[in-house]
């Protein structure tokens, strides 16, 4: 076991590593000044040049150029954006929290839908309700996600009047960011009106959150039909039926714990789809995250916003990936084995 | 099994392929798909033909004109006109021809190079395929949206970018789809005996493996092309995508956002362009799916 968990964090820093130098590749190609575009110092002195040539090796070969460039990424320093002159790495933790508090509920939307939908469907196969399940999960992929946000925005914002539509929080609240996320903020602070203000915070996450869980609900719920066929067709489910077990026994006790590992490292496998619509969401809802952040810098051109976004996404994808990978090897001993003989 | 329609009572056993088509084209939905899906194929490839009139020309004396079965609506603009009084039905054709056209040429490429790159790394052991591996993983955690935004930003805006930021997000899915069919043949009996009987990895590849796994790339591929579409008409959509001139479904749906409240149908018909076509291609490829597994069994 802790030869795989060394094997892949090996496989980590080396993904990550190539990672770096596809973003530093991005950098050289960007139109401008290499020393500006890396560092974000817009017009600097000379003094400034001379240190920035210095702390990024730019008079060195682009080896040295790639290493060092790692270096300062790595303690943090991400450099100035080019429309407001602050760190970037300050801004970034503005931002972050409000994404992955959006992803994080959509996905838990995800699966507690999703995993039901795909039991059913596998439970009742080529029956009815299978046949609905593959059905809304079909149409449920093929919906585009701007589309549905905007007939969402429409019918339930503006026609119905029902939810905001934009915005995490009502602007009557004053709720100061200590972690960031809307939810433990309003708890931690001291505003008279917190069960109003929750209610608010809950009515804000309710339209984006929902429209971000329809694509991972339906892919959730097709691994899940697949992987639950899968266990229900094994000999051991026949065993358990030939002993008269309940059906509810054999479907929760036996075959799903079984069938739900597959479905997690699939899942993680999606994040990457579900950040990029999360970005579009986030561009529609107006909500304070990532998505909002690196559109507004496409439209500026803010080199050094777009190529820190870039690392940070794409890490923590590679990262989840990782981590997913050694919690299904750590729950599921026989998939081992496998592993080692193909990478 | 088919049984062949002839006076002779012999049996004819259809080849994989062709029992794979006859699985398919029994499931009705699946059908369905495919009709559509051929139907749009013909707009992308007729639309100038198609279209009534050209879809930049400005219709000045029907602005908003709405679709022609509401009262006010005109049967000379069938599904109205946007707020420059361009006809929506016009510019829906030429949508569908840059969006669902780009992406099945974007879907093709990423399919050679990315199956090529598979089968290479498939084929491969030890050092090679490990350092392939690594390049795809990294690629793969690229959002495809970013990989855009970065052409955008390094080469400005143009339709083109946007097909080759979707084809490298493609690509890897291509490529690790193959990979793992050809690792997972690599261990069978047959491939070994073929191996023992001195076949070189050539003939290995293309005579005993490729076969067993077109199914599966076939799958991969309808799903990629849907992938794209989406891809494609969302980068429309943040304003990335195709530039101002070109009519694509995406770029047509943010531009109705402005209206959405006097003139809803500048949203509804693109939208729904998007999904009937994303629709039809799932279809296709769940059928296949469907169709590969009673093949199996």
């Amino acid at each position: 076991m802790w030869f795989y968990i060394v094997r892949r964090f090996n496989l980590f820093v080396l993904t990550v590593a190539v990672l770096y130098f596809l973003v530093f590749l991005m950098i050289n190609a960007m139109p401008g000044e290499l020393a500006t575009n890396i560092s974000g110092h817009v017009n600097p002195s000379v003094e400034q040049h001379e240190q920035l040539v210095q702390q990024y090796q730019l008079d060195k070969n682009w080896f040295n150029q790639y290493i060092s460039f790692i270096n300062q990424r790595i303690h943090g320093d991400f450099g100035l954006s080019f429309t407001t002159a602050q760190p970037i790495f300050d801004e970034m933790l503005k931002v972050l929290p409000a994404t992955i508090e959006l992803c994080f509920y959509a996905l838990l939307v995800a699966l507690c839908l999703g995993l039901p939908m795909g039991i059913l469907g596998a439970v009742r196969y080529r029956k009815f309700s299978d046949h609905t399940v593959l059905g809304i999960s079909l149409i449920g992929y093929s919906i585009p996600v701007f589309w549905l946000a905007m007939l969402a925005i429409m019918y339930f914002g503006l026609k119905l009047q029902w939810l905001p539509v934009a915005g995490r929080l009502n602007l009557l609240y004053q709720v100061d960011a200590i972690t960031g996320f809307t939810f433990i903020d309003i708890l931690l602070s001291d505003i008279e009106n917190k069960r109003l203000a929750l209610r608010d915070a809950f009515s804000h996450l309710l339209m984006p959150a929902l429209t971000l869980a329809l694509l991972p609900t339906t892919v959730v719920a097709r691994i899940m039909r697949t992987a639950m066929l899968e266990e229900l067709n094994a000999n051991y489910i026949k065993a358990s039926q030939a002993r008269g077990l309940s059906p509810a026994t054999i479907i929760f006790r036996h075959a799903l714990p079984n069938a739900i590992q597959p479905v997690l490292a699939q899942v993680s496998l999606q994040l990457s789809t579900i950040l990029t619509s999360a970005m579009v969401i986030e561009v529609i809802f107006s909500w304070p995250g990532i998505g909002n952040w690196l559109m507004d810098a496409i439209y500026q051109r803010d080199y050094p916003v777009i190529s820190a976004g870039i690392l940070v996404c794409a890490g923590f994808i590679i990262l989840v990936s990782v981590l997913s990978d050694i919690f299904l090897i750590a729950t599921t001993p026989q998939r081992r084995s496998a592993v080692y003989g193909s990478s | 099994m088919a049984r062949a329609s002839s006076i002779y009572q012999e049996e004819v056993i259809p080849s994989p392929l062709r029992q794979i088509w006859l699985n398919f084209m029994s499931y009705p939905v699946a059908q369905l798909g495919l009709w559509t899906f051929l139907l749009f194929l013909f707009i992308a490839i007729f639309a100038p033909f198609l279209a009534p009139y050209p879809p930049d020309y400005q219709h000045t004396n029907a602005l908003l004109s709405p679709p022609s079965w509401h009262p006010d609506g005109n049967i000379a603009y069938f599904f109205g006109t946007d707020d420059l009084g361009r006809d929506i039905f016009s510019n829906l054709l030429h949508g569908v021809r840059t969006t669902f056209g780009s992406s099945l040429i974007v879907t093709i490429f990423a399919a050679i190079f990315g199956i090529a790159l598979g089968v290479f790394s498939g084929m491969s052991r030890g050092l090679k395929s490990s350092i392939l591996n690594h390049v795809l993983d990294a690629t793969l955690a690229i959002p495809s949206l970013l990989l855009a935004i970065v052409l955008v930003a390094i080469s400005g805006q143009s339709l083109i970018n946007v097909m080759i930021a979707v084809g490298i997000a493609l690509m890897p899915q291509f490529m690790r789809a193959t990979h793992t069919a050809v690792h997972h043949e690599l261990s069978r009996e047959y491939v070994i005996a073929a191996k023992l009987d001195g076949a070189n990895q050539f003939q290995i590849f293309y005579n005993v493996i490729l076969p067993n796994i077109l199914d599966a790339l076939i799958v991969q591929f309808t799903l990629a092309i849907s992938i794209a579409i989406i891809d494609i008409a969302t980068l429309g959509f943040l304003k990335i995508g195709a530039p101002a001139p070109t009519s694509e479904l995406g770029a047509m749906l943010v531009d109705g956002i402005d209206l959405i409240f006097i003139a809803p149908w500048n949203v509804t018909f693109p939208g729904l362009a998007i999904f009937i076509s994303v629709l039809a291609i799932n279809l296709v490829g769940y059928g296949l799916q469907r169709a590969v597994k009673e093949g199996l069994g």
